[in-house]
């Protein structure tokens, strides 16, 4: 029996003790401790493109005041009028001669009248003007007053400033109502004038509160309220928040996409105990021979407000490239050997091969999804889509290689099976969608897809679940039904 | 230098540099463990794989005390684990035969290196080689062991007893085959 002085001697010799550790010990641990390493570049890339999409859309639909100024409008009346000017009665309209007296109107005649002022900011020019007007508008340049300009005329490009004065005949006391500034635009046609004289009227009656106007708007007649209210300046109404986009509830669209799909993958097993994988090599993630794309035409209608359900049929070609290799327990070498205490040792080699497999992929797929737009306006908006799918393999080949060595070309779906490689999928996406052409809408939507099922199943000891992350380039027209 | 505080910090962040400094500190003192343990280097190198994986996702549970201890006890922990699955391909012999001996071994326990010390032990029988481990290197007492081995207290002391008893005899052999 030993004693305790000497199990206390083995027990420090065999707490000093160090052994090397295994070949490559440090990679095959860092691969299990820290898989996530070969995604990370590959979530960064998605989180970009996600940031430069929202960037690009917040930045496109955020007008700017720089940009208003110079968008073809003039504006005028900035100066503001003295208020106490403002108020006089008629009495003082006899002996004023700024501004000239306004002819008071019979309510019969349903015409208003009103008192131009056109300073031509261009130019020294101050013309004043009486102008009688009935319910069409009039155009007053350089001192010659027209009528409004016909549906395809476009208006000068002259900047003018209009002051317009209306008055009543039931007023007891008739007060300048407003000095209105008046918006004209140039080089539009009298069709997106009537457009734009619409928008500005949704803004004079949002503005119907103003307390400046209250004592003055409550008696004039509702045409004319709405005409002086129609005359705001330019610069109130493009400070109004943007309206959001009403879709109607018959709208549904009709696109086509394509989208260049870059297969990232990920390993399962998928053996018995006879067979050992040894080594898979999944280093270079930016294979080129990894690079697939998709085409495919969407179908979607308003669910509600802002949420479309989509449709849609799809090819998808894809491609992949893995390389392994595995043992199956036979000995290759047996390698005999005595160590320094006079002990045969005996060392085994496992017989091992390296394969590869080079296959490509066509599937015809069918996805069902929604897309939820957001941050809407007239031309622009962003959506956020989730859609899953089935994909039926409709021709694949798988090209195999035995240590370097061309073996084998397996094609599918093979006849005793024809839903092999068949999977399913889903998909996440957020797009940036612009309209062009009128009713036609342009999408660039980065994407993810995660494909449920291996591509290998039980032909290989190893299951292989595809991702891939794409650009879905879309072309949609709206209808309304 | 980097403290092993700043290491085990660096792990608990999950950065890949201290986590390969940690496992150049302790790669071959673990090794020396798992080889004590196993009866070849092939199942001596799944559980260091195994062991030093748990040692890394498992470091947020260390909570003080020596860190060595807590890495080695992690070892000892998946080479009994091995122990017990792998327990029914071993073959389970009967050393109630070994004689014994009063002769002393303590000269050359002194003489013989660690490495040497290692093939001696590497020769008991599993069952003896991982009591005598536990018990004598590792500090357990018969009821941890009995408690990890799933075997009583009588069992342990018993194994431990003839653990002994063998390695003195194999002890004594070499001693007079060095001598001849």
């Amino acid at each position: 029996m030993l004693t305790d002085k000497e199990l206390e001697e083995i027990r420090r010799k065999m707490l000093e003790l160090e052994e090397e550790p295994p070949l490559a010990g440090w990679q095959r641990v860092q691969a299990e401790v820290q898989p996530k390493n070969n995604r990370r570049p590959f979530w960064w890339l998605l989180s970009l493109l996600v940031l430069l999409t929202a960037g690009l859309a917040i930045t496109q639909l955020t007008p700017t005041e720089q940009k208003d100024d110079t968008a073809g409008s003039i504006e005028i009346g900035s100066v503001a009028p003295d208020a106490t000017e403002d108020k006089y009665t008629p009495k003082d309209q006899k002996t004023r001669s700024v501004p000239a007296p306004v002819p008071v109107i019979a309510e019969k005649s349903k015409t208003k009248q009103v008192q131009e002022s056109i300073i031509a900011s261009s130019g020294p020019v101050l013309q004043k003007q009486p102008v009688s007007i009935a319910d069409e508008p009039l155009v007053v340049i350089s001192g010659k007053v027209i009528p409004a300009a016909p549906e395809t005329a476009l208006l000068p490009a002259t900047p003018v400033t209009l002051i317009m004065l209306t008055d009543s005949a039931k007023r007891a006391k008739p007060e300048l109502l407003n000095r209105v500034p008046v918006q004209i635009v140039h080089g539009v046609t009298g069709k997106e004038r009537e457009t734009i004289s619409a928008e500005e009227s949704t803004v004079a009656e949002a503005r119907a509160g103003d307390e400046s106007l209250v004592s003055d708007e409550k008696e004039q007649p509702k045409s004319i309220l709405a005409d002086t209210a129609a005359h705001k300046p330019v610069k109130e109404k493009r400070k109004a928040p943007q309206q959001p986009v009403v879709h109607s509830k018959n709208e549904w669209t009709a696109g086509i996409y394509v989208a260049p799909r870059y297969a990232f993958r990920k390993f399962v097993p998928n053996t018995t105990d006879d067979i050992m994988i040894t080594g898979i090599r999944s280093a270079n993630q930016l294979d080129p021979e990894r690079m697939g794309y998709e085409f495919g035409a969407t179908y979607s209608r308003v669910l509600v407000p802002g949420l479309f359900l989509e449709g849609g049929l799809s090819w998808l070609q894809l491609k992949e490239n893995v390389t392994y290799t595995l043992t199956k327990g036979v000995i290759d070498t047996l390698t005999v050997r005595q160590s320094g205490n006079g002990q045969v040792v005996v060392e085994s080699r496992l017989l091992s091969e390296e394969r590869k497999l080079v296959s490509s992929y066509a599937y015809g797929g069918i996805r069902l999804g929604a897309t939820y737009y957001f941050l809407q306006t007239q031309s622009r908006r962003l959506n956020l889509t989730v859609a899953g799918g089935a994909n039926l393999l409709v021709k694949g080949t798988t090209r195999q290689f035995v240590n370097g060595e061309w073996i084998e070309t397996v094609v599918f779906p093979s006849k005793e099976n024809i839903l092999e490689q068949s999977n399913y999928n889903l998909q996440l996406g957020v797009g940036y969608n612009v309209s062009v052409l009128g009713n036609y809408e342009l999408s660039l939507m980065p994407t993810m897809s995660y494909f449920l099922g291996s591509t290998f199943k039980e032909r290989e000891p190893l299951g292989l679940k595809p991702y891939s992350l794409g650009v879905n380039v879309q072309l949609k027209r709206r209808f309304n039904r | 230098m980097v403290s092993e505080q700043e290491i085990i910090a660096g792990c608990r962040a999950g950065k890949a540099s201290a986590q390969e400094k940690l496992y150049q500190l302790y790669s071959r003192r673990m090794m020396a463990v798992c080889v004590r343990y196993t009866s070849s280097r092939f199942e001596a190198e799944d559980i260091f794989h195994e062991a030093f994986v748990k040692v890394f996702k498992n470091i947020d549970a260390y909570n003080g005390g020596s860190f060595e201890g807590w890495v080695r006890r992690i070892f000892v922990n998946t080479a009994i684990n091995h122990y017990h699955k792998n327990r029914k391909y071993q073959e389970q012999l009967d050393y109630s035969t070994i004689e014994e001996s009063t002769a002393s071994s303590e000269d050359i326990i002194s003489q013989i290196s660690g490495q040497e010390l290692l093939a001696v032990i590497d020769q008991l029988p599993d069952g003896y080689k991982l009591v005598f481990n536990l018990y004598v290197i590792e500090g357990f007492n018969h009821r941890e062991i009995g408690e990890v081995l799933n075997i009583s207290e009588g069992t342990s002391k018993s194994q431990l007893a003839k653990a002994k008893s063998a390695l003195k005899k194999i002890l004594l052999k070499q001693q007079i085959s060095e001598a001849c």
